[in-house]
C-alpha cells in the first residue's frame, strides 16, 4: 500500500509540475499570415491590412506575423512562391489580388484542410470565379471586390461630367483579362445614357502603347482606362503619352492621377488592403471564410490632377472638381 | 492491539503528512474560494459594465454620425434653400459634390422638389442620367414634421445596407416649403469601425432596428441572410423596454454576455455579446493559476510532511525495533540506546525502566515457577488442566508416569483414563476413589477436580487432581475386615443359638423318624414320614439361610458400586439378628418400603447396618423396641434406626466416630463400627447423623442419594 501511495504522490508531483509548466507558459497564439502579391505596386495593399490590423491591435510578432512574397509579374514564380506559402502551413493566406488568389486556390486545393484565402481586391469575384456567390463564398477563398469593373461606367460618367467638351472616348483595355468582353454592353449602354461615343481598344504589350495613343489621338478626346493587370503597371506611360498627344486620360486607381492622369476614380491599393484586414480579422476570430461574404470596395476616391489639365489646356467642370477627395496642382479645391 | 504490520493509515507519518496537507490546503482553498468568488462577481460585473459601456459608445458615435450628416444637410438646406431648388444645375451639382465629398458615408443625394421630383442628383457609384427624373425613394411623413426623417435600411445592388435621410428645404426668408434634401448613408461604412471592435476574441457586436430586424453585424453574412433575431433575449428587451438578462443563451446556443445600448434617432439598437465562457476566462485562468500554487503548495508541504514526520517517526521506529529484537531474543537486559533528551528519549529510558522492572519479575516468576513445578512434580498426584472441551491441555510428569508417557494434548478425558470403575469424566463427584491398574499394579485414586476461572491465556477450564490413596484405601479396607470379622465374632454366639434350635428339630424329628422305621417298619404312616422330612427340610433351610447370610455378610468385600434395594438387603442383615433381638425380647420394628434403590456397595451397607443395629440393640433394655425406617424424600433416600435405649452422653456424642472409642464394656465392641460406617456412607456420597439423649435413645438418620439409573 505504502508503495502505491508514493507512486500516486510522484505521479502526482510530476503532473503538478506539468500542469504548472502549462500555466506558466500559456500565452496567446501567435496567427501566421502569408502574403502573396504579384508586383511591388501592390505590397500597398499588404500596408493598408498590416496598418488597418494595427489599428484592430493587433501587434505584429506578438499577435500576428506575416510573411510576404513577391513575384514580379511572373505567373510561374508566382506559383513556385504558392507552393512555398503553403507549405509553411500559415493560419491565412492572403492575395494581393486576383491573379495571387488563382495560385494559391490552385495549391490548396490538393489539401484535405485547405487554410483560408483572402483577396485584398479582384475584379467582380463571381464574374471570374474567384467564388460562387458573394453572400455566402462557399469555399476557402473570399475577400474583397474593388468594385473597378462596376466602376467603368461611372468613371465615363465623371469623364463626361469633369471635361464636358468631350464627345468621344477611347476605351482602353486588356483582352486577355476576364472581363474584356463583359464590360462592352455595360459601356455601350452608359455611352448612350450620356449621350457619348467611345471606341475600344485592346492593349497588351508595353510596345503599342505609343501607337494607340497616337491613334486615338486622331479621333478622340480623351482615354479611359479599363482596369487590368497590364493596364495598371503600364498607366504612366499611356498618360505620358497622352499628355504628350493632347488627351487626357482618366485613371482607376487615385495614384493614377499621380502618375499623369487628369483624373481617376476607384479605390486605392492601400484602402483594399485595410478593407481586406476585417475580412482576416473575422478569420483569427474564428469565422469560416465560408461564411464571410465578399464584399465591395467601400472607400472610394476621385483624384483631380489640375496640373495636367493645364498643361492639356482643359478647362475642367468646376462643379465635379468639388467632388474630387483630392485635387493635384494650384491648391487644389479643398 | 494486534502485533504486525500497522495499516498505512494508522501510521504516524501518514498521520502527520494527513495533517500537513490538510493544514496547507484549507486555508489554501479557503482563502482561495474566497479570493476566487470576490474576483469573480467583482470580474462578471466588470465584463457586463464594460460591454454596457462600449455599446453606449458604439450607440453614441453612431448618433453622432448620423446627426453630423443631419447637421451638415440642415445647415445647407438653411443656407442655400433658393440655390437648390431654383439654382443653375452647376451650382445644384457643385454643392451636392462638395456635401458628397465632406460626408464619406453618403453614398448618393439628391434635391426633390416639393412635387417629390428630382430635381438634381449626384452619386459616388450610380450613374446619373440627365433628364431622367426618378422617384423619391423616401420622404416619411407627409407632413414632414420632425426636421429630419430615417427609412428604414435596405440594401443597395451590392448588398450593402443603406437608409434615406430626409430634410424638408424651405426658404430663408418665408419658411416656404421649397423641397426636399434627401441623402443615401452608407450603415456598413459608419459601422464598420464598430463591428469590428475587438469584444475579447469571440464578443461580437450587431445592431437591429426598431422592428428588431438585423442591419449589422460582426459576422455580416448573417445580416445578409436576414437572419431574424426577435427572439433573441436582448432584442426582446429591446423591443419591449423589458430589463434585459446579463446572460443567456445566444443566437448559437452558445451562453453568452449581453449588453446593449439605444441609438435615440434612428430608434436602433447597439447589441455586444461575448461568450461566456470566453468572457470568464481570466476567471478560469485565475482559478488555474491558483489550482496551480495549490498543487505546489501541496507538494511543497507534503515533502516538508514526509521530511518532519520521517524525523518525527524514525526514533519511533528505530525504538519498535529494538523492542521487537528484544522479543524476538527474549532478552530483557538488552539496552534501548536513545541519547535525546526529548520526550521520544524519555520514553526510551520508560522503556528501559520498564524492561528492568519487567525482568526482575520475571526472574521471580521463574522462581515460582520452578518451585511450583518442583511442588507439582513432587506432590505425588497426577494434575491434568482440561479446555472447555474437558480436552487435556496440561498434565503433570506423575500424570505422565501412571498412564504413559505420550502426547496427550487435545485428547479427551474418556481417551485417557479407563478405570474399573465409572470414572467420572462430567466431574460431577469430586471426591470420589478410583481403581485403576497402573503397570499390572492396582491403584486406588482419588479424582478431585476443580472449575478455574476462565480468564487464564491457556484456556484452562478444570483442573483435575489424582490423587494415590491406594494405601488409605487398603488401610480402610483392612479396618473394615477388622470391623466385619469382630462383628462376626460377636455375632457368632447368637447365629450358633439360631442354628442349634432348627438343628435340635432336625435332630428331633431324625430320631422319631428312625424309631418308627427300626420298631414298626411295616406300620409306617407315608404321610407322618412325609411330614416329618418335610420339617426337617424346613429346618435345613432356615440353617441355610442364617449361614447363606452369615457367608454373604463374612465375603471378601468388593470396591465395585451397584444398584441395590436398600430394604432388601437390610433385611438380610436383620435376619443375623434375630437371636439377638429374641434373647432381649426387643420388638423389631420394621418399615422398609420396597423399590428404593441406591448406589453403592452391598456388603459395605450390610456392614453399616449390622455395626448400626446392634449398638442399637446393645443399647436397648429387655422388653423395648427399636424401629428401623427407610423411606424417600426428594431425591434422598432416608434410613433411620431408633432405638429406646441408655443413649449417648453428649460430652462422648462427638467422639462416637473416633476409631477403637467405644462405650461398650471391654471385650463387647471394637470401636470401629461407626468410624468405618461413617466412612462407607461418606464414600457413598451420604450423610450419617447421630442424634442422641441421654437416657431416653439415640437415633441414627442415614441420608443418601436415590439411584438415578445409568
Amino acid at each position: 500500500m505504502g508503495r502505491v501511495i508514493y507512486f500516486i504522490y510522484i505521479l502526482y508531483l510530476v503532473g503538478a509540475g506539468f500542469y504548472m509548466s502549462k500555466v506558466s507558459i500559456a500565452e496567446e497564439k501567435v496567427v501566421r499570415i502569408g502574403v502573396l502579391s504579384q508586383n511591388e505596386d501592390r505590397l500597398e495593399k499588404f500596408e493598408g491590412l498590416r496598418d488597418e490590423l494595427s489599428n484592430l491591435n493587433y501587434q505584429e510578432g506578438k499577435d500576428v506575423v506575416y510573411e510576404v512574397m513577391t513575384a514580379p509579374n511572373d505567373y510561374a514564380e508566382m506559383d513556385q512562391l504558392a507552393e512555398k506559402l503553403v507549405s509553411q502551413k500559415f493560419d491565412v493566406l492572403v492575395a494581393s489580388g486576383e491573379g495571387e488568389t488563382r495560385s494559391l486556390s490552385k495549391t490548396v486545393a490538393k489539401l484535405n484542410n485547405p487554410p483560408p484565402i483572402i483577396f485584398m481586391g479582384a475584379l467582380s469575384p463571381i464574374a471570374i470565379g474567384l467564388v460562387e456567390s458573394e453572400v455566402i463564398p462557399g469555399t476557402n477563398v473570399t475577400g474583397l471586390n474593388n468594385y473597378h469593373y462596376e466602376l467603368i461606367a461611372k468613371r465615363l460618367d465623371l469623364l463626361k461630367r469633369l471635361i464636358p467638351h468631350v464627345e468621344e472616348v477611347a476605351v482602353l483595355g486588356d483582352r486577355r483579362t476576364n472581363l474584356f468582353q463583359d464590360s462592352q454592353q455595360g459601356l455601350a449602354q452608359t455611352a448612350r445614357e450620356l449621350n457619348i461615343s467611345y471606341k475600344m481598344y485592346d492593349i497588351s504589350i508595353e510596345q503599342d502603347i505609343p501607337r494607340i495613343v497616337n491613334e486615338i489621338s486622331k479621333t478622340s478626346q480623351a482615354i479611359l482606362i479599363m482596369p487590368g493587370l497590364f493596364l495598371e503597371t503600364h498607366t504612366k506611360a499611356i498618360a505620358s503619352y497622352g499628355l504628350i498627344k493632347g488627351v487626357p486620360v482618366f485613371g482607376v486607381y487615385p495614384s493614377d492621377a499621380e502618375k499623369g492622369c487628369i483624373a481617376s476614380y476607384g479605390t486605392s491599393y492601400y484602402n483594399q488592403g485595410a478593407q481586406t484586414a476585417h475580412m482576416v480579422h473575422k478569420i483569427i476570430m474564428g469565422y469560416s471564410p465560408k461564411s464571410i461574404p465578399v464584399e465591395t470596395a467601400e472607400k472610394l476616391s476621385f483624384t483631380v490632377n489640375l496640373e495636367v489639365a493645364q498643361k492639356l489646356g482643359i478647362s475642367l467642370e468646376e462643379a465635379y472638381i468639388y467632388f474630387a477627395d483630392k485635387v493635384i496642382g494650384q491648391g487644389g479645391y479643398q | 492491539m494486534k502485533a504486525g504490520k500497522t495499516p498505512w493509515n494508522q501510521r504516524i507519518k501518514t498521520r502527520v503528512l494527513v495533517f500537513g496537507i490538510l493544514m496547507s490546503i484549507i486555508p489554501m482553498v479557503f482563502i482561495s474560494l474566497t479570493t476566487f468568488n470576490t474576483v469573480r462577481y467583482k470580474f462578471k460585473d466588470s465584463i457586463r459594465e464594460q460591454n454596457i459601456q462600449k455599446s453606449m459608445v458604439i450607440a453614441t458615435k453612431l448618433q453622432v454620425s448620423i446627426t453630423n450628416i443631419v447637421e451638415s444637410l440642415a445647415n445647407l438646406t438653411d443656407v442655400n434653400s433658393t440655390v437648390l431648388i431654383k439654382g443653375k444645375d452647376k451650382e445644384q451639382e457643385g454643392i451636392l459634390n462638395i456635401v458628397l465629398r465632406q460626408e464619406p458615408y453618403l453614398e448618393d443625394i439628391k434635391i426633390l422638389d416639393k412635387n417629390l421630383n428630382t430635381i438634381v442628383q449626384v452619386s459616388r457609384r450610380e450613374v446619373i442620367v440627365d433628364g431622367i427624373v426618378s422617384n423619391v425613394d423616401y420622404v416619411g411623413p407627409e407632413t414632414m414634421p420632425e426636421h429630419y426623417t430615417v427609412s428604414d435600411v435596405f440594401f443597395s445592388k451590392d448588398q450593402r445596407p443603406q437608409f434615406f435621410i430626409t430634410l424638408g428645404i424651405k426658404d430663408t426668408q418665408t419658411r416656404e416649403h421649397l423641397g426636399y434634401l434627401q441623402a443615401k448613408a452608407d450603415l456598413k461604412l459608419m459601422i464598420n469601425q464598430y463591428i469590428d471592435t475587438r469584444i475579447g476574441h469571440k464578443g461580437y457586436v450587431f445592431f437591429v432596428d426598431e422592428e428588431g430586424s438585423l442591419i449589422g453585424h460582426t459576422d455580416f453574412s448573417r445580416v445578409l441572410s436576414q437572419e431574424d433575431i426577435r427572439e433573441n433575449p436582448a432584442v426582446n428587451s429591446f423591443l419591449t423596454g423589458e430589463k434585459p438578462p446579463s446572460e443567456y443563451s445566444g443566437d448559437q446556443g452558445e451562453k453568452v454576455i449581453g449588453s446593449f445600448a439605444r441609438v435615440d434617432k434612428p430608434n436602433w439598437g447597439v447589441f455586444i455579446e461575448q461568450p461566456v465562457k470566453e468572457a470568464y476566462e481570466p476567471i478560469y485562468e485565475l482559478a488555474r493559476n491558483l489550482g496551480g500554487v495549490l498543487f505546489l503548495t501541496i507538494a511543497v508541504v507534503t515533502i516538508l510532511s514526509i521530511v518532519f514526520g520521517l524525523k518525527l517517526v524514525q526514533p519511533i521506529e528505530d525504538l519498535e525495533t529494538q523492542v521487537k529484537k528484544i522479543k524476538v531474543t527474549g532478552d530483557l537486559q538488552a539496552d534501548i540506546s536513545y541519547s535525546s533528551q526529548d520526550e521520544i528519549g524519555r520514553l526510551a529510558y520508560s522503556f528501559k525502566q520498564l524492561m528492568a522492572m519487567l525482568d526482575e519479575k520475571n526472574q521471580n516468576i521463574k522462581a515460582e515457577k520452578e518451585l511450583l513445578r518442583t511442588v507439582v512434580d513432587g506432590i505425588g498426584a497426577g494434575m491434568v488442566l482440561l479446555n472447555v472441551h474437558k480436552q487435556i491441555i496440561w498434565w503433570n510428569p506423575t500424570f505422565a508416569e501412571w498412564f504413559g508417557e505420550i502426547n496427550y494434548f487435545n485428547l479427551s478425558c474418556e481417551d485417557i483414563v479407563q478405570s474399573e470403575e465409572d470414572f467420572d469424566c462430567s466431574f460431577l463427584q469430586s471426591g470420589r476413589v478410583n481403581s485403576f491398574v497402573l503397570d499390572g499394579e492396582r491403584k486406588y485414586l482419588r479424582q478431585l477436580h476443580y472449575q478455574i476461572p476462565s480468564e487464564n491465556s491457556e484456556g484452562a477450564v478444570y483442573l483435575v487432581i489424582l490423587e494415590d490413596v491406594t494405601q488409605q484405601v487398603e488401610m480402610e479396607s483392612r479396618v473394615i475386615e477388622t470391623d466385619k470379622m469382630a462383628s462376626l465374632g460377636l455375632l457368632a454366639s447368637g447365629i450358633a443359638h439360631e442354628i442349634n434350635n432348627p438343628l435340635a428339630i432336625v435332630s428331633a424329628y431324625s430320631e422319631e423318624l428312625l424309631d418308627c422305621l427300626n420298631e414298626e417298619p411295616n406300620k409306617v404312616d407315608i404321610d407322618e414320614i412325609k411330614e416329618s422330612l418335610r420339617i426337617t427340610s424346613e429346618q435345613i433351610v432356615r440353617c441355610k439361610q442364617i449361614t447363606d447370610g452369615l457367608l454373604q455378610f463374612s465375603r471378601k468385600r468388593q470396591h465395585s458400586f451397584s444398584m441395590m434395594d436398600i430394604g432388601a438387603v437390610s433385611s438380610q442383615v436383620i435376619k443375623l439378628l434375630e437371636y439377638k433381638t429374641k434373647q432381649k425380647f426387643i420388638t423389631l420394628k420394621r418399615q422398609l418400603n420396597p423399590g428404593l434403590y441406591i448406589a453403592g456397595n452391598e456388603n459395605e451397607w450390610q456392614q453399616v447396618v449390622l455395626n448400626i443395629l446392634s449398638n442399637a440393640l446393645d443399647a436397648s433394655p429387655t422388653n423395648s423396641q427399636v424401629e428401623i425406617e427407610s423411606c424417600r424424600i426428594d431425591d434422598s433416600i432416608h434410613f433411620i434406626v431408633k432405638d429406646n435405649g441408655q443413649g449417648i452422653p453428649q460430652s462422648q456424642l462427638k467422639n462416637v466416630f473416633n476409631p477403637f472409642f467405644t462405650t461398650k464394656p471391654v471385650g463387647q465392641g471394637t470401636g470401629l463400627g461407626l468410624f468405618v460406617s461413617y466412612g462407607i456412607i461418606q464414600r457413598m456420597n451420604g450423610r450419617l447423623i447421630i442424634e442422641s439423649t441421654e437416657g431416653k435413645g439415640t437415633t441414627v438418620s442415614i441420608t443418601l442419594p436415590a439411584y438415578k439409573g445409568g
